[in-house]
């Protein structure tokens, strides 16, 4: 499993490069043949070598969201813009790291002395946030930053027995159960898709659904667990520890039904836990690819993460390893329902 | 070991306000052996002392060793009902890493709802009812590992920024402790005129406890105390804070005995050290309102190192500052005078 460094990585959604060059060198020589397109994707071939073979797409997002340096005060102080989906909820006083070269910052929080009552009760707008990273003026922090730089949070990946907190699980759990597969034989011909710009609009997995235009589609994903103590109408789910998550319906997609139930069938022989997610909450890369050309069965299996979007999250490293266990088992006979 | 190296240590020790020993054990390491004493007093404040050969009086200097945390209330269901150590601004909890130190440390968040779940919705702040605490944990399991009452730090480690500036939690007042270390060393090595108690008190956050119990066990000639003051940034401007960078902060006002406070000025100029005046009209909401009125009185002063973000796990200072704080105050030692304490007739 590579998800610590998967998830140690920055890789804020259009600027993915550093996620991809890891897992090029963690699928070279294993895989037939790998390349890259005009968006960034990567797309690995494992042929099954079998005459009319099936072809499948298992699709995982190498981006997570971020912030983007949108501007620099004359005090040397930087604005910012979320990439992606983040509420400005999370992001007052958290550490973040700048660019490429990761300068550390801070997102600034006025003290809780010098502010006045009304601006206790609600969140800042994202207008009114800094990022203070040591700079005393606009010409200092020009030699160290520049406009459009992509901001990550300061998270380090961090276990304790078999739960994981970190950043990006979403979906660099994805990026790690797809090169978990590698080396496994499957009667299809399996093309492993790491896909960019997920977070602002699945704008990667659109022209990969369009090049590969594979015979179904599997998107991998960290998905939000929903088992806080807010909602009143439903139980709360989805929820840790109770295995892989399955899609019936989000906001981009209704999913095969086929597929869904091949999935559910195998859980269910194997004795492997799984969990719905929560209707009509979110999108994933399925919501492009099943809408490639004359299109694409698809479907979303995810491993649930509390914390999604935020600079931390927390899994638990049984339901990682029950998604994979399902993934490799609905593999082995996938193409009798397609 | 620079101030930065101190700070770092400093820093990253686990000491709120109730709850020093952690905080107090890396003080005394960094103290012991060094200097003429170090003690741990009945309420748990470290008093190191370094003295003159021929000492003009007692002086003490102290800084409040204990910091913001959170503390256990309850457990409910899988997550931890938290209350408060010190004064939080919510907001900044959500979504922070923290530790719980639970019958082992366990890793953990500060709870967020996704946005995924919120769509179209205002978000509210959450009150202190609502907020929670997430380890991974099932209630079985937490109910074995955490009780009410243990108290949950922010798991934020010390990170050097650009420039000379360092961010970090507990910076108030580590930034101070960690100056008041570095001068007890210092004037260790260089020697001083004044015996010099350096106090690291307990519980300024909450009550006020160290001050207290430490001024009136040492029964200082003259006392100091050093903390942090608001520093400028976005939206908070000089009409309310201070620059960073630019030295030492020296209170004047009723808290602050006016000889203190002018010679103090004095050797700024002398040794050119750049220092900023805070006019205070009342209490100063630091040990110094606390040193001041202990047994018969104490000429008291306030130095202060301008601090962005109280209060929350980014605090930010600038390390040149802490570096002239200790060298005025080093100063202060070698030259000072005293107090003469006596009515001058006019006629």
């Amino acid at each position: 499993m590579e998800l610590e460094k998967l998830s140690n990585l920055p890789g804020v959604s259009g600027n993915e490069q550093r996620v991809r060059d890891f897992i090029y060198k963690k699928l070279k020589g294993k895989a037939k043949h790998i390349e890259t397109d005009a968006m960034g994707n990567l797309y690995a071939y494992f042929p099954s070598g079998r005459k009319n073979a099936k072809k499948v797409m298992l699709a995982a997002h190498m981006d997570e969201v971020g912030l983007m340096i949108t501007g620099i005060d004359s005090s040397g102080e930087l604005r910012f813009y979320p990439v992606g989906g983040i509420s400005t909820s999370v992001l007052l006083a958290k550490p973040v790291r700048i660019g490429n070269e990761g300068i550390p910052g801070v997102i600034e929080s006025k003290a809780i002395h010098v502010l006045k009552e009304e601006e206790l009760k609600q969140y800042p707008r994202i207008e009114q946030l800094r990022i203070d990273a040591g700079f005393s003026s606009k010409e200092e922090a020009e030699k160290k930053v520049k406009l459009g730089d992509y901001v990550y949070f300061d998270t380090t990946f961090k276990r304790e027995g078999d739960r994981f907190i970190g950043k990006a699980f979403d979906d660099r759990v994805g990026c790690s159960l797809l090169l978990d597969l590698v080396g496994e034989k499957f009667p299809l011909d399996l093309v492993l898709t790491f896909t960019v710009q997920e977070e602002v609009g699945l704008r990667g997995a659109r022209v990969a659904g369009y090049k590969i235009f594979p015979d179904a589609a599997i998107a991998v994903e960290g998905t939000a667990a929903g088992d806080f103590p807010i909602e009143k109408d439903t139980g709360a789910f989805p929820e840790l520890k109770k295995g892989p998550v399955l899609t019936v319906m989000d906001r981009s997609i209704i999913v095969d039904k086929k597929l869904l139930k091949h999935f559910i069938k195998t859980a269910e022989r194997e004795n492997i836990p799984y969990q719905f997610k929560r209707p009509n909450i979110g999108g994933t890369d399925a919501g492009r690819i099943h809408l490639s050309k004359t299109g694409v069965p698809s479907m979303v299996i995810a491993v649930p993460i509390r914390y999604i979007h935020a600079p931390a999250g927390i899994m638990r490293g049984i339901d990682y390893r029950d998604t994979l266990r399902l993934l490799k088992e609905a593999l082995k006979n996938i193409e009798e329902v397609i | 070991m620079n101030i930065k190296e101190i700070l770092e240590k400093l820093s990253n020790a686990y000491g709120a306000s109730g709850y020093e020993s952690g905080a107090a054990e890396e003080v005394t390491s960094l103290l012991k052996n060094k200097i003429d004493d170090v003690i741990r007093d009945k309420m748990g404040s470290v008093i190191g002392v370094v003295r003159a050969k021929n000492p003009r009086g007692k002086m003490m200097i102290a800084t409040h060793l204990d910091e913001l945390a959170l503390v256990v209330k309850g457990i409910d269901g899988r997550f931890i009902r938290v209350s408060w150590i010190g004064g939080w601004d919510r907001r900044v909890l959500i979504g922070q890493e923290v530790v719980v130190m639970g019958r082992k440390r366990l890793m953990g968040v500060v709870g967020s709802i996704p946005p995924h779940y919120t769509r179209g919705k205002k978000e509210d702040v959450p009150s202190w009812e609502e907020l929670f605490v997430d380890v991974g944990l099932d209630e079985k399991e937490l109910k074995k590992l955490v009780s009410i009452g243990d108290p949950v730090y922010m798991a934020r480690r010390f990170t050097p920024l650009s420039g000379d500036y360092a961010s970090g939690k507990a910076l108030d007042n580590r930034a101070s402790c960690a100056m008041l270390v570095s001068l007890l060393l210092q004037a260790k090595e260089e020697g001083i005129n004044w015996d010099l108690y350096g106090v690291f008190t307990v519980q300024e956050e909450e009550t006020g406890l160290g001050a207290f119990t430490s001024t009136y066990s040492i029964n200082p000639d003259i006392g100091f105390a050093v903390d942090v003051t608001q520093g400028t940034s976005f939206g908070v401007g000089e009409d309310l804070a201070f620059p960073l960078g630019k030295g030492p902060v020296i209170a004047t006002g009723p808290n602050i005995h006016p000889r203190i406070f002018e010679t103090l000025k004095k050797i700024a100029e002398d040794k050119e050290i750049p220092y900023q005046i805070e006019p205070v009209p009342g209490l100063t909401g630091t040990d110094a309102a606390i040193i001041q009125i202990v047994r018969e009185g104490i000429p008291t002063g306030l130095v202060s190192i301008p601090l962005r973000y109280m209060h929350t796990p980014v605090e930010t200072v600038n390390l040149k500052d802490i570096d002239r704080t200790m060298r005025l105050l080093l100063y202060f030692l070698k030259e000072f005078e005293g107090i003469r304490m006596e009515v001058e007739s006019g006629t």
